[in-house]
């Protein structure tokens, strides 16, 4: 931008008055760098409006000046009413010696004060540091969980099978995953009876030729997808609504659906 | 007293030197801050925050940037402007007519070399006077100014430039009168 831009663009007085921000500043900022001549176009606008609040002025209250000279008093360091000067002739009745007790004591109480809160910081950290550690591993086993339980259902060997619902409980929706290669089953299972938790479970069953069916797996509705177990030979799985817990021979009253290998 | 000076005894903690800058300036920040709070008491309460600001932060004043008063404005400004943001602020305004609060200060001896403020602002058209009085002495940021007076961002900009422009050849003309009458008093004087 030119000087005479500059000049033109009100952006000076907006600088003097403190109202400027951003890019404009920077670029009055760089400008007052780049061009000294416009320090005396500053020296006019700051007198002038000086002049204007001189005539916008507004009286304080008489006692005000008093307060504030007290709060200055109060405010300097070494402050008692009397001024810098009695201050340093205070300060020389302690003598060299008494006033380097005074600072190596202060220092003392400055380091052992930064040390015991660096130990305390770094204890912190460290707590901090294990409690996320921790978080970390939970994490990462439950996505390693996760990731295997991906790779097992969408094995290429698997054989998804949906149930053939007995007609007492037609809603039940459910798909067995059989993986005969690794000898993995799961259960997804999507509608199942309702039962009554508290006395009531989920069971599966093997059942190979004309053998008695084999109790596997007991299992409350809440799991979605289920690793249940493998029987070599088994020709089809089965699920029945057993007393809580399981039983060794199904109730084949309460037969939810089978899985045809 | 000489600014440098002024500003070297502050430095110094001259006690004295704070009683002289609170006769030379206080009304004038009085003025910038009861405009910005619109309440005697907290303005007040800002104006002896500010003047002691100055006080304990007088070795972070660089004359190369800008003076002492546009540096002390800016700190009283900035100061009231905060105080006007608090919610408790808001919450507890009782915000008093302008005219009740703001009064022209009696007896005031105006260093700036003996200037008819009076006369300096009676000069200046209203609409440059809208715009300076919001952006100087009200607080209010360039486009909150644009929007209380409805007037475009750069109309803003452009009006503060006029308005301080005419301010500040006013001021030549009262200058040169008032040497000029000094001059014509010497000569007077000479002559007898």
């Amino acid at each position: 931008m030119k000087i005479s831009e500059i000049r033109a663009s009100g952006l000076l007085e907006l600088y003097v008055i403190g109202t400027l921000e951003g890019e404009e500043l920077k670029m009055i900022e760089k400008a007052l760098s780049q061009y000294p001549e416009l320090k005396a176009d500053l020296n006019i606008i700051e007198r002038t409006l000086q002049a204007y609040a001189y005539a916008s002025a507004v009286s304080p209250s008489a006692d005000l000046k008093e307060r504030i000279l007290e709060e200055a008093r109060k405010s300097t360091p070494s402050s008692d009413g009397s001024s810098k000067n009695n201050k340093s002739k205070r300060n020389s009745n302690h003598g060299p010696l008494g006033g380097l007790i005074i600072l190596f004591s202060l220092l003392s109480l400055f380091f052992a004060f930064n040390w015991f809160s660096s130990i305390q910081k770094m204890e912190e950290m460290e707590q901090r540091h294990q409690i996320e550690n921790e978080a970390c591993d939970s994490i990462q086993a439950a996505s390693t969980l996760q990731f295997a339980l991906y790779q097992d259902l969408t094995n290429p060997n698997n054989a998804i099978i949906a149930n053939s619902a007995h007609p007492k409980y037609p809603q039940t929706e459910i798909y067995f995953y059989h993986n005969p290669v690794d000898k993995k089953n799961y259960l997804q299972l999507n509608s199942l009876p309702t039962i009554d938790d508290d006395s009531q479970s989920y069971q599966l069953w093997s059942i190979i030729g004309d053998n008695p069916p084999s109790p596997l797996d007991v299992f409350q509705s809440d799991n979605k997808i289920l690793q249940v177990q493998h029987v070599e030979g088994t020709q089809v799985y089965a699920i029945t609504i057993e007393q809580k817990g399981g039983v060794q021979s199904p109730t084949l009253d309460d037969l939810i659906g089978t899985f045809t290998i | 007293m000489q600014a440098e000076e002024l500003v070297r005894r502050l430095k110094d903690q001259d006690e004295q030197a704070l009683a002289y800058l609170y006769d030379q300036y206080a009304g004038s920040l009085m003025g910038i801050i009861i405009r910005i709070l619109g309440n005697r008491e907290a303005a007040e309460d800002i104006l002896q925050r500010t003047m002691l600001k100055v006080w304990i932060n007088i070795e972070s004043f660089n004359s190369e940037k800008s003076s002492l008063y546009t540096w002390m404005a800016t700190i009283a400004r900035n100061t009231a402007i905060d105080k006007r943001r608090l919610k408790s602020f808001k919450n507890n305004q009782k915000t008093e007519p302008i005219d009740n609060v703001v009064y022209k200060k009696e007896g005031v001896k105006i260093s700036t070399d003996a200037i008819d403020v009076e006369k300096l602002t009676a000069k200046l058209e209203p609409k440059y006077k809208d715009v300076i009085e919001h952006i100087y002495l009200m607080g209010y940021t360039q486009q909150e100014t644009s929007e209380k007076l409805n007037i475009p961002l750069g109309t803003v900009k452009s009006r503060v430039r006029f308005a301080i422009k005419i301010l500040s050849e006013e001021l030549k003309n009262e200058k040169g009168l008032f040497l000029g009458i000094l001059l014509i008093a010497l000569l007077i004087l000479l002559m007898l």
